[in-house]
């Protein structure tokens, strides 16, 4: 309240409002969390709560149809009476007593049986304008993913298995209307409005909700379509490799290749809330500080190991494993972003999956479980197994952990990456290591409510180290042992968490701080730095796999970290920038955060290996994306459907998220008169004001009539 | 469908005082300049309140805190009444040795539709203030209720208040200018009475379903207002003169 004029308007409405009802009066049906109220903003803010630009189930489409939600055809906001879920119950809903469509306001742990109830219930549809979903209360158990994700790219056939019991495949639907999640402020006031037109048994006056959430591919038939039609992006990221040690410039990997794999991306119904922090956050964590382990090693450091390490941090997994389908297909079309990699050289995979929640017992000790794909034509999984095992036996004091078979009733490897490795190369040996044995132990696998407040860093650091155990010996050569510093572990775990899982100090941590400049959000004034775990639409490809350029913060941290753990402690070169003074072949630009003159935001070029892959649908291409920034397109290629169809692949699914304008989406509830009063008001204003002026000018003729006469 | 909210209340506030100014005030340009400049007077005053109350805001949500503070700014505003009434002195001077130099009357009638227009410009200023910069809310589909007055919106209670506002301080202000060119003590005093009845009124909104009475009330002192002040200059109106010395004007006219 700078100026005079604002300082008399808020004594104005502070007056008005009052006069009319009280300070605290000032709002309606006795509703909690109502602003102060200081300014005309303010009585905006009473009459409307609002929610702008996030919280969407958003429309996702693929090579058969979509998923998610989108606003009604024509282009209209959804609106209707707010309503409380559990009053929907039962067979049919009748439409609210005045007429129109309800906005059903839906507890979580209710959400997935009335998201499934619109799908399969016409009538119930048809009464539902669109759905908001209250996390208030999270259930148990949750997850939108299938009880077996990713079943048909499993090399078993037992699709009815329950790898993730709490699934509910509420991500595989599509939903008739818009459906978004409310922030906790916003529910609150919900639930608190829904209450109040229960009380009034929605007659009269009623709080409605209008839903804002058009999507530009709502009439598009699949990913095919509105890629044609440019209404839609396709999904993508960045992997991240590195190797230890460096390959030389201009030469390939010799020697077998170990890849020491994790995920990346997490899964959500509604991808703003995705956090992903135990799967598969935990096992990017714990493979970042195995590396960092083990590139103080200097038996891996020497040249004389037996296997050449690669790191592989995939993204795009949850999406049909884009992103190890991607590598592969780079591998076998020897892409530029794999180059010193070669596919006949990589007998072993050690995927590092879900192990922040693996404690057990007391004293608590990290219960790891080694899973593997028994069958004929498949590697020999038991060197990586044997390794795990004694790594397990061999951690100092301070780590404790074990390591098992996982059971050999299992239909085969859990739900992984190591599958599309399993499927190109059967003869691979290959582990992943996990803390659950016969199913996922984890209630919230692929949720929002997988957080980083549940994540046990000591059990995330055992791994790590147990992994960095394994790899020494599987890579060190006879009688190789990797003294693992247990706080060195602890210590490396704890802050790579602390950049990848925790919202905050999130990107601003200091190791991220130290390697790269992170994107932030702003609101009321407060930077965020949270990383983002839903992999999002593919911006660019820039053509140099080790241009940071259009690769999204966590992949630029992730390849920093990783480029910063391979090269070791070796002396650094030159300071370097992406563009201007880049470094010589064989080296990397680590440390860089921005322009290419100040000494502070420059980087060093280190001796590692590192590059970015695209994590793209096989069936997409950039045409276009040469490193210049012109005009580029995204079009459908069938330029891997010949490889893709020699591995059995299945269906590419082509993820694509279909675009939508400013302003979406956007929820406003607001208390909605009957039409009947708001005509009253209008009629009687007109009233009034024609006899105002019928009375004025009566008035007018007797006076000057007798002004006249005197 | 939601503009229809927006233009109910801005009829049912703002189309009577519309009428009003298009019937008396619109055919004479040189009132219309006079509401004009009142407007900006008056906004000057409530400039000059408003950084007085900047300090006491916000207030304890209390009828008591109210009164007070409603108490003060009617009195600031009577006071700012007797410097427009010394304007308007000054301004009637000027006019009328103008008309007489130009061989024209400055009547009556002159007189009043000056004090409309004083009137209407204090109306005007505070309809805009109290009641039309809330009325762009009313143009989307949201109302707003209080707890105190669940039956009447609080834009409805507003668009009422400021309709009997505003005819209470057109009325005011043509009371209080006639009141002091005749030094009427009941003349001068009506103004600030009514001035601060009516917006004291409006402090029964406090009570739970105070505005049940507090708008009516309101309203009610708006009509009376109006009807007195219509009385006073009806009755005000300078006396016909009598036969004899018409008669004696016409003969002189056809000499």
């Amino acid at each position: 309240m700078a100026a005079p004029g604002s300082a008399l308007r808020a004594w104005m409405v502070l007056t008005w409002l009052g006069l009319l009802g009280g300070w605290r009066g000032a709002s309606a049906g006795g509703l909690s969390g109502a602003p102060d109220v200081k300014t005309v903003r303010d009585v905006y803010n009473l009459m409307y709560r609002e929610q702008a630009r996030l919280g969407g189930a958003y429309l996702l489409l693929n090579s058969t149809g979509a998923v998610g939600s989108q606003g009604p055809a024509d282009g209209s906001d959804a609106e209707g009476v707010l309503v409380h879920a559990r009053q929907l119950a039962g067979g049919g809903a009748a439409a609210p007593p005045g007429g129109g469509r309800w906005v059903a306001l839906v507890p979580v742990a209710e959400s997935h049986a009335l998201l499934r109830r619109l799908v399969s219930d016409e009538r119930f549809a048809a009464a539902v304008a669109g759905v908001l979903v209250d996390d208030a209360d999270p259930p148990p158990a949750y997850s939108p993913l299938p009880k077996f994700p990713g079943a048909a790219f499993a090399p078993y056939a037992a699709a009815g298995y329950e790898w993730n019991p709490a699934g509910s495949g509420a991500a595989e639907l599509r939903f008739p209307v818009p459906v978004v999640l409310l922030e906790p402020a916003l529910a609150r006031d919900a639930r608190e409005r829904a209450n109040f037109n229960a009380q009034q048994g929605h007659h009269g006056r009623a709080y409605h909700a209008r839903i804002r959430m058009q999507m530009a591919a709502s009439s598009a038939a699949n990913a095919s379509d509105c890629l044609a039609a440019d209404s839609c992006r396709p999904l993508g990221g960045f992997s991240v490799w590195a190797a230890l040690p460096p390959i030389p410039a201009g030469a390939n990997a010799t020697k077998p290749t170990l890849l020491v794999v994790a995920q990346i991306d997490g899964t959500d119904l509604f991808h703003d809330s995705i956090q992903g922090a135990n799967a598969p956050l935990s096992g990017l964590v714990a493979l970042l500080a195995a590396a960092s382990l083990l590139g103080d090693s200097p038996a891996l450091r020497a040249g004389a190991a037996d296997r050449q390490v690669v790191f592989l941090a995939l993204a795009g997994e949850p999406w049909g494993y884009m992103g190890s389908k991607s590598f592969l297909w780079e591998l076998e079309r020897r892409g530029a972003a794999v180059a010193g990699l070669d596919l006949g050289l990589i007998d072993q995979v050690l995927e590092i999956g879900p192990v922040g929640r693996a404690s057990r017992g007391d004293p608590p000790a990290a219960r790891l479980y080694a899973h593997a794909q028994a069958g004929a034509g498949f590697g020999d999984a038991a060197p990586l197994v044997s390794a795990l095992e004694a790594a397990a036996d061999g951690l100092p004091g301070g780590l404790k952990a074990s390591v098992s078979p996982a059971s050999a009733d299992n239909p085969g490897i859990p739900p992984s990456s190591l599958m599309s490795f399993l499927r190109v190369k059967p003869s691979v040996a290959g582990v992943v290591l996990t803390e659950f044995d016969r199913a996922y132990s984890d209630p919230y696998s692929g949720s929002r409510f997988d957080n980083g407040s549940r994540l046990d860093a000591a059990s995330v650091a055992a791994a790590a180290a147990v992994v960095a155990g394994a790899v020494q010996r599987l890579a060190g050569g006879a009688g190789a042992q990797l003294q693992v510093n247990a706080s060195r572990a602890e210590a490396l775990a704890a802050a790579f968490a602390s950049c990848l899982v925790m919202p905050d100090p999130g990107l601003a941590c200091p190791e991220a701080a130290a390697l790269m400049e992170a994107g932030y959000t702003e609101a009321d004034g407060v930077r965020s730095y949270a990383p983002k775990h839903y992999l999002g639409v593919m911006q660019y490809i820039h053509p140099d796999p080790q241009s940071p350029s259009f690769r999204g913060d966590v992949a630029r941290f992730v390849w920093n970290a990783l480029a910063a753990a391979t090269a070791g402690g070796a002396p650094r070169g030159a300071a370097c920038d992406p563009v201007k003074n880049k470094c010589p072949v064989g080296q990397v630009c680590v440390g860089w955060k921005r322009g290419d003159s100040d000494p502070a935001l420059l980087g060093t070029c280190a001796n590692a290996t590192a590059a970015y892959i695209p994590a793209l649908s096989a069936r997409v291409a950039c045409d276009g994306c040469d490193g210049t920034l012109g005009p580029f397109s995204w079009a459908e290629t069938n330029a891997s459907d010949a490889w893709s169809a020699a591995h059995g692949w299945p269906a590419d699914p082509m993820w694509a998220e279909s675009n939508w304008p400013l302003g979406v989406p956007f929820v406003q509830i607001y208390l909605l008169k009957p039409y009947g009063s708001r005509v009253g008001v209008l009629v009687a204003g007109l009233a009034l004001t024609a006899a105002a002026v019928l009375g004025s000018l009566t008035a007018r003729r007797k006076f000057e009539k007798h002004l006249k006469r005197n | 469908m939601a503009a229809i909210d927006f233009f109910g209340y801005l009829f049912l506030a703002l189309g009577p005082p519309a009428a009003f100014f298009c019937v008396f005030i619109a055919p004479k340009s040189f009132v219309v300049l006079l509401t004009i400049f009142s407007a900006f007077l008056w906004l000057v005053v409530m400039l000059f309140t408003s950084a007085v109350f900047r300090g006491f805001v916000p207030l304890h949500p209390a009828a008591g805190p109210y009164a007070g503070a409603v108490l003060a700014a009617v009195a600031i505003e009577e006071v700012a009444r007797y410097g427009v009434w010394r304007a308007h002195a000054r301004l009637c001077g000027v006019l009328d040795s103008m008309s007489r130099r130009s061989g024209h009357a400055f009547s009556y009638s002159d007189h009043v539709h000056l004090a409309l227009g004083w009137g209407a410009g204090h109306a005007a200023c505070h309809a805009l203030f109290l009641f039309a910069s809330l009325l762009p809310l009313t143009a989307g589909d949201g109302s707003l209720f209080s707890d105190a007055c669940p039956g009447l919106s609080v834009f409805l209670v507003g668009a009422l208040n400021c309709l009997g506002t505003c005819a209470t301080l057109v009325a005011a202000m043509a009371v209080a200018l006639e009141g002091w060119r005749r030094r009427s003590a009941a003349h001068i005093a009506f103004a600030p009475a009514v001035h601060a009845a009516s917006a004291l009124l409006t402090l029964g909104s406090f009570r739970s379903g105070g505005c049940a009475f507090s708008v009516p009330a309101v309203l009610l002192v708006g009509a009376a207002s109006a009807a007195y002040a219509a009385r006073m200059v009806w009755r005000c109106a300078p006396p016909p003169p009598p036969a004899d010395a018409a008669a004696a004007v016409a003969a002189r006219r056809e000499e």
